[in-house]
């Protein structure tokens, strides 16, 4: 009796740990391929947030029109973090786990992308292009996390190679965040400066939300700089510009893509002209390749598309060519694959050629430099690899 | 020249940490209350002028008045409603209520179509403008911010000193059972205690937008004015203008002259050696109750 009790016990455990059969993927079946994204839907984000459902859907609305992606309709689940990463860690659960999904795209902020990932990938769940710059996000490049967005520090050498290329004799100086935004933002800075033996004059730093930067600014006025590295978002460029007006300085004002917004444009007026930008997702405009999509956002949405819903329209695109080109047998193993094999060309809308290899899961660390001329960004180089 | 315009620069900041000052003093001196709020109400007070402005058309003064009358309808309506429920209550319970309003402030201002969400500009008449004299500059949004400071300070500071209202404020807010056996009609005057500290954060909030943008997260300022009405000791109306001077001049000193950071520590060194030094504030008053 004895016996039979311990065969039973073995066959028991060796059925529990045996691989199952390879079977449809969760999240996906005959019919429909679920996705997921954790979104920012009522904290401060919410505004980016929304524009990058509003590209999201649309490019899923389009792909179901034409009766799916392999037969398959695309069906996205949207969880709300509030931009706070507890709730966006229940949120990755839920997704994962009782939601099913097959992968998570466009995650709204570099630390809700950051603290989920791992969540995703310890329960076979695909991280793809969140919506969030850190190195973090895609190396080192295990198979289930994949990136778009070009970190600072890239942005940083990319800056300094692009402006020292316009013209070399500059007295460099830095306006930045004293968080990772500023650090990673100068160390990128540094790196360049090295190469072209170059120097950053004065460095001057505010803490996140401050609104007063008289002191600063009149350091910056006051060592004569002419070029300055702005680490600021969008409040604090702003804050900058007011005040250097107000102060008659007057330098070449060059920030990252935490401040390249048409919101920019809005709330500094005229005080925005000249300024420059580095960014990897272009300010979509309704005039050349991107006016058709332009418009036909429009018409859906009755209102302007930003950058933000550049980006949601452009990496569900990515996402669905990817499953496209994997076709019926739809596993995260064979997304994998063919991810890590493909480039996707440059887009309509202005983005780089996103080339993925096994050993490198950011489609491209190459940024451009935007200018503001007559009240739209407008690009004064083209993309420059780090 | 340059510690000149420091000091120039560091005195307008003051006044806008002072301004929101005294909403905070305004309401303590009336009720022995702090409120966590007050930020939030200048938020308020903020999104009231812009949605007059861009959704009603109407021209920035008439909103401007509009919306600091609304505010203090607003203020009134809250101590009926939330407010007087707990009188006799602790302090503790008012302080995590007034948490709880801002963060449902908050929450409701992001939900306005449009502008909730998003960081917009206020379009004041004298934006952009600046007044230069013997080599120092100063931007007609500060001039705004401490003319109105300043009178502000002298209407509520001769209110309180001088007329039965303001002097039956102050006993109610001292022993409320005293002055509710002198006759004094103690809630109708808490409701007018935080209907005028609604006002104030009104003005505030429409004063600081030209600088800070409105947006929901505006009234996070509210932690530095703190500061401010500390070193001007809690209970004064000057204290809280001189307060919040102290803490502007010291932050623009520091974040010219001292290595990188200690602007931003600047107003909490402050704090702290007042709590050290004088714990009353430069104007407070020691007061004692018997229990």
């Amino acid at each position: 009796m004895r016996e039979w009790g311990i065969w039973a016990a073995a066959l028991a455990l060796t059925a529990a740990v045996w691989p199952a059969p390879a079977c449809a993927a969760q999240g996906v079946n005959d019919n429909e391929v679920v996705l997921g994204t954790i979104q920012d839907l009522s904290g401060p984000l919410v505004a980016y947030s929304k524009e990058t459902l509003n590209g999201m859907n649309m490019r899923i609305d389009e792909a179901n029109a034409a009766g799916g992606v392999a037969g398959r309709k695309i069906k996205l689940l949207v969880e709300d973090s509030g931009y706070d990463t507890k709730r966006a860690m229940l949120a990755a659960q839920k997704l994962s786990e009782s939601d099913g999904v097959f992968a998570v795209v466009g995650s709204m902020g570099t630390t809700i992308a950051l603290t989920t990932q791992q969540v995703f990938i310890d329960a076979g769940v695909i991280n793809l292009f969140p919506l969030g710059s850190a190195r973090g996000l895609y190396d080192p490049p295990v198979p289930l996390k994949f990136a778009f967005s070009v970190p600072y520090f890239q942005q940083g050498k990319v800056i300094v190679k692009a402006l020292n290329g316009m013209k070399a004799q500059r007295k460099w100086c830095s306006l930045v965040q004293d968080d990772d935004l500023g650090s990673e933002l100068m160390s990128g800075v540094d790196a360049a400066m090295k190469e072209i033996g170059g120097t950053v004059a004065e460095r001057t730093t505010y803490k996140r939300g401050a609104t007063d930067f008289s002191s600063q600014v009149a350091r910056l006025k006051d060592a004569d700089c002419d070029t300055v590295v702005l680490g600021t978002t969008l409040r604090e460029t702003v804050g900058t510009l007011n005040e250097a007006k107000k102060v008659e300085f007057a330098p070449e004002f060059v920030g990252t893509s935490a401040a390249y917004s048409n919101l920019l444009i809005k709330l500094a007026g005229p005080l925005a002209e000249g300024v420059m930008a580095s960014h990897s997702a272009p300010q979509p405009y309704a005039e050349g390749a991107t006016k058709p999509w332009f418009e036909a956002y429009q018409a859906r949405y009755h209102a302007d598309p930003g950058q933000f819903a550049v980006m949601g329209y452009s990496i569900m695109d990515w996402t669905l060519a990817t499953m496209t080109k994997v076709g019926k047998p739809l596993t995260a193993d064979s997304f994998v694959a063919t991810l890590e094999s493909t480039t996707l060309p440059r887009n309509a809308l202005g983005f780089d050629e996103m080339k993925f290899s096994k050993t490198s899961h950011i489609g491209s660390e190459a940024v451009r430099v935007d200018k503001v001329e007559s009240g739209k960004w407008v690009s004064i180089t083209d993309f420059i690899k780090p | 020249m340059e510690l000149a315009q420091q000091v120039l620069s560091g005195l307008a900041q003051g006044c806008v940490y002072g301004l929101i000052a005294l909403g905070f003093v305004l309401i303590y001196k009336a009720t022995e209350a702090v409120n966590f709020a007050q930020g939030e109400m200048l938020m308020l007070g903020a999104f009231g002028c812009l949605a007059l402005m861009r959704f009603a058309g109407l021209p920035f003064a008439v909103a401007a008045v509009l919306a600091v009358a609304g505010m203090g309808a607003l203020g009134a309506l809250v101590e009926r409603v939330a407010l007087r429920p707990l009188l006799g209550q602790p302090q503790f319970a008012v302080v995590m209520l007034t948490i709880g309003l801002g963060y449902v402030a908050r929450g409701l201002v992001s939900m306005i179509p449009d502008i909730g969400p998003e960081t917009n500009a206020l379009d004041t008449p004298y934006k952009g403008l600046a007044l230069r004299a013997f080599g120092l500059v100063v931007s007609a949004d500060h001039l705004a911010i401490v003319a109105t400071t300043l009178a502000l300070c002298a209407s509520l500071y001769l209110l309180f000193k001088y007329t039965r209202i303001g002097v039956a404020m102050q006993a109610a807010s001292q022993n409320q059972l005293a002055a509710h056996y002198m006759g004094i009609p103690v809630k109708r005057l808490n409701g007018l205690a935080w209907a005028l500290s609604g006002a104030v954060a009104g003005c505030a909030g429409i004063l600081i937008a030209p600088i800070v943008f409105v947006h929901m997260n505006m009234g996070n300022i509210g932690l530095k004015a703190f500061p401010a009405a500390v070193v001007g000791g809690f209970g004064s109306m000057p204290g809280a203008i001189v307060g919040g001077v102290v803490v502007g001049v010291v932050e623009s000193l520091a974040g010219f002259y001292l290595p990188e950071g200690f602007k931003d520590i600047a107003a909490y060194v402050v704090l702290l050696a007042m709590l050290v030094v004088k714990p009353t504030g430069l104007f407070g008053e020691t007061l004692r109750k018997k229990v």
